[in-house]
C-alpha cells in the first residue's frame, strides 16, 4: 500500500466530498485521545455522514481549525460536547461542524462491529377497521 | 428446519424512517397484517437477505461475518426472528 | 351535483342525509368552472349485487348479502357508494361513515396526511391532540375553547389534514368532522401535535423521535401501496424533524389544558 502525506485541510477535503455522497471513508487513527478504543497508527475507522449524531457516538468534527475524532459525552439543542475517551479535556462543536460518525473499526486487521439483534413487532389496529366494526353495530337483524 | 429455505413476501417492504427501520405491509397484506416491525442494523440485515430463499445456517453465517458474535448465538436469534416471521404469515 | 373544494380537492359529492353535512358542508362549496377531481355518489339499492364487471371494494357483507360496496374507475374519478337500505338501522351515519373513509383514503393519495384527532387554532396556529376514539380528544379540546375563548378556534373534530407545503406543515378542516360540526375552511400552520392519554397526573413530556413516530403510526391511515407508504414515511420524517410532539396524561380537570399550554409556549 502506499503512503502519500498531505496537508489536513487536503485530506479533510476529499473525505467530505466522499461521505455528502453517502459513502463510508475509512481512515487510519493518529494519536491517543480515543485510548483504549482507537490505537495511534494501527486501529482504521469507518466513517459515514449521517443525519443524526446521538451522545456516545463516536465523531470526526472541526474544532478550532483542526480535526478531532471523539466522542460526543453530551448533546443540548444544537450544541455537542466532546471528550477523547483517553482525554480530560472537552471541545464543544455544532451541528454543522460534525462531519461524520464512526460507524466500524478495524485493529490489526480483525473488523468489531458491535453486535445487537433487535427485533419488536407491533400491533395496530387501522383507524378505518375500528370504524368499520361500529358500524357493525348499527347492522339491523 | 435446518434445511429449509425461508424468504419473505414480496408485499413486505423494508423502509426507513427518522432514522429507524421499519417493514410495512403492501397489497393484500396490508389488509391481513395489521401491525409493523421495527429493525435495527443486525436485523435489517437479515430481512434484506430474505429476500432471497435462505438456510438459518446461511443467515448465521451472514451475522458471524459481518458481527462479532458466536454462530450458536446467532443462530438462535435468527431461529427466533424467522419464528416470529412464520406466525405472522410474512414468509412464503 | 355540487362540487366542494376540501383540502385543494374539488370533489363532486352526491349524498341523502343533510343530519351531518347540513350548517357544515356549505363553506367549502365550490362555485368555479375547474373539473372535479372526484365525484363521489351515494346511492341506495335494498338488495345489492355484486358487479359483474369493473373495480369494486366490498365494505361491508352478511350472510344475507352485501350490506355495502364502491365501484370506482381509474384513479377513483369517479366513485359511487351503493349502501343497502335495509341493512342499517342508521343509514345517515353510514352515509357519512363511508364517505369519509373514501375521502380520506383520496386525500392520502393526493399527498395530505390524515392524522386521527381534534385540531384547534390558538392564536391562529394549529394544535392537534391525538388519541384513539373515546380517550377524551374532544373534552380536552373543549377545555382550551373555555379557558382561552378569545385565542381558540376550533378547526377539525376527527380527521384533520396535514400538509407539507413550502417547508411548513399546514392543517386542513374537512367536512368530515364528526357529531360536532364545528368547523372552518382554511389551511392553518401546525403548531405541536400532543398524543393523549386517559390517566391523571396531566404531566406532560416532550416525546423522542421513536416513541413519536409509533404514535403517529397508530393514528394514521396506513396506506397500502408502496408510494403512498413513502409519501407517509416522508412527511412523518418532516414531521419528527420539524414539529414538536408531545405526549400527555390528561385528567379531566381544566389543569389538563394549561399544563400543555405551559409546554408548548413556556410560562
Amino acid at each position: 500500500m502506499k503512503t502519500l502525506t498531505i496537508d489536513n485541510h487536503e485530506f479533510i477535503k476529499i473525505i467530505k466530498e466522499h461521505l455528502n455522497l453517502g459513502q463510508i471513508v475509512s481512515i487510519k487513527v493518529k494519536g491517543n485521545s480515543m485510548l483504549p478504543f482507537f490505537i495511534n497508527d494501527k486501529t482504521v475507522v469507518d466513517l459515514k455522514k449521517e443525519k443524526n449524531y446521538l451522545k456516545y457516538d463516536v465523531i470526526l468534527a472541526k474544532y478550532n481549525n483542526h480535526y478531532v475524532l471523539h466522542r460526543i459525552i453530551k448533546i443540548k439543542d444544537n450544541i455537542y460536547v466532546l471528550r477523547g475517551d483517553g482525554n480530560l479535556t472537552k471541545e464543544v462543536v455544532k451541528y454543522e461542524d460534525i462531519y461524520a460518525k464512526v460507524v466500524g473499526f478495524k485493529t490489526n486487521e480483525k473488523t468489531i462491529k458491535r453486535y445487537k439483534f433487535k427485533v419488536f413487532l407491533w400491533q395496530l389496529l387501522r383507524p378505518i377497521r375500528r370504524i368499520l366494526l361500529k358500524l357493525r353495530r348499527m347492522f339491523k337483524k | 428446519m435446518e434445511n429449509n429455505k425461508y424468504k419473505v413476501k414480496d408485499e413486505y417492504l423494508l423502509k426507513e424512517v427518522a432514522g429507524e427501520y421499519i417493514v410495512v405491509p403492501v397489497g393484500k397484506e396490508a389488509i391481513s397484517f395489521q401491525g409493523i416491525i421495527n429493525l435495527n442494523e443486525t436485523s435489517k440485515l437479515l430481512f434484506e437477505n430474505l429476500k432471497e430463499p435462505k438456510t438459518i445456517n446461511d443467515l448465521a453465517n451472514i451475522l458471524t461475518n459481518n458481527y462479532e458474535v458466536d454462530f450458536e448465538i446467532a443462530k438462535n436469534d435468527v431461529v427466533n426472528f424467522i419464528k416470529t416471521l412464520e406466525e405472522n404469515n410474512i414468509l412464503e | 351535483m355540487n362540487k366542494y373544494l376540501i383540502a385543494n380537492i374539488i370533489i363532486g359529492f352526491s349524498y341523502r342525509f343533510n343530519e351531518y353535512f347540513k350548517d357544515n358542508i356549505e363553506t367549502y362549496l365550490y362555485e368555479g368552472d375547474k373539473e372535479a377531481d372526484h365525484n363521489i355518489i351515494v346511492k341506495y339499492k335494498k338488495e345489492l349485487e355484486v358487479p359483474q364487471e369493473g373495480e369494486y371494494r366490498i365494505f361491508s357483507k352478511s350472510l344475507k348479502g352485501v350490506k355495502s360496496l364502491m365501484t370506482y374507475d381509474k384513479d377513483y374519478k369517479n366513485i359511487e357508494v351503493w349502501i343497502d337500505e335495509e341493512a342499517f338501522t342508521d343509514l345517515a351515519t353510514a352515509e357519512y361513515i363511508y364517505t369519509g373513509m373514501i375521502f380520506l383514503e383520496l386525500a392520502q393519495r393526493h399527498g395530505l396526511l390524515p392524522l386521527h384527532g381534534s385540531a384547534i387554532t390558538y392564536d391562529d396556529e394549529v394544535i392537534l391532540f391525538s388519541a384513539p376514539s373515546g380517550t377524551g380528544k374532544t373534552t380536552h379540546a373543549k377545555m382550551w375553547h373555555r379557558l382561552y375563548p378569545e385565542h381558540v378556534l376550533w378547526l377539525n373534530d376527527d380527521k384533520p389534514l396535514l400538509s407539507i407545503e413550502d417547508n411548513k406543515v399546514y392543517v386542513y378542516g374537512a367536512p368530515f368532522s364528526g357529531k360536532h360540526k364545528a368547523n372552518t375552511n382554511r389551511k392553518i400552520p401546525l403548531k405541536s401535535i400532543v398524543f393523549l392519554r386517559q390517566g391523571v397526573t396531566d404531566k406532560v413530556t416532550k416525546l423522542k423521535k421513536d416513541e413519536a413516530l409509533k404514535h403517529l403510526m397508530v393514528n394514521t391511515l396506513r396506506p397500502t401501496e408502496e408510494k403512498l407508504w413513502d409519501n407517509t414515511l416522508k412527511q412523518f420524517d418532516f414531521i419528527l424533524n420539524n414539529i414538536p410532539i408531545y405526549h400527555l396524561d390528561a385528567s379531566v380537570s381544566l389543569n389538563a389544558a394549561k399544563a400543555v399550554k405551559e409546554a408548548v409556549y413556556g410560562k
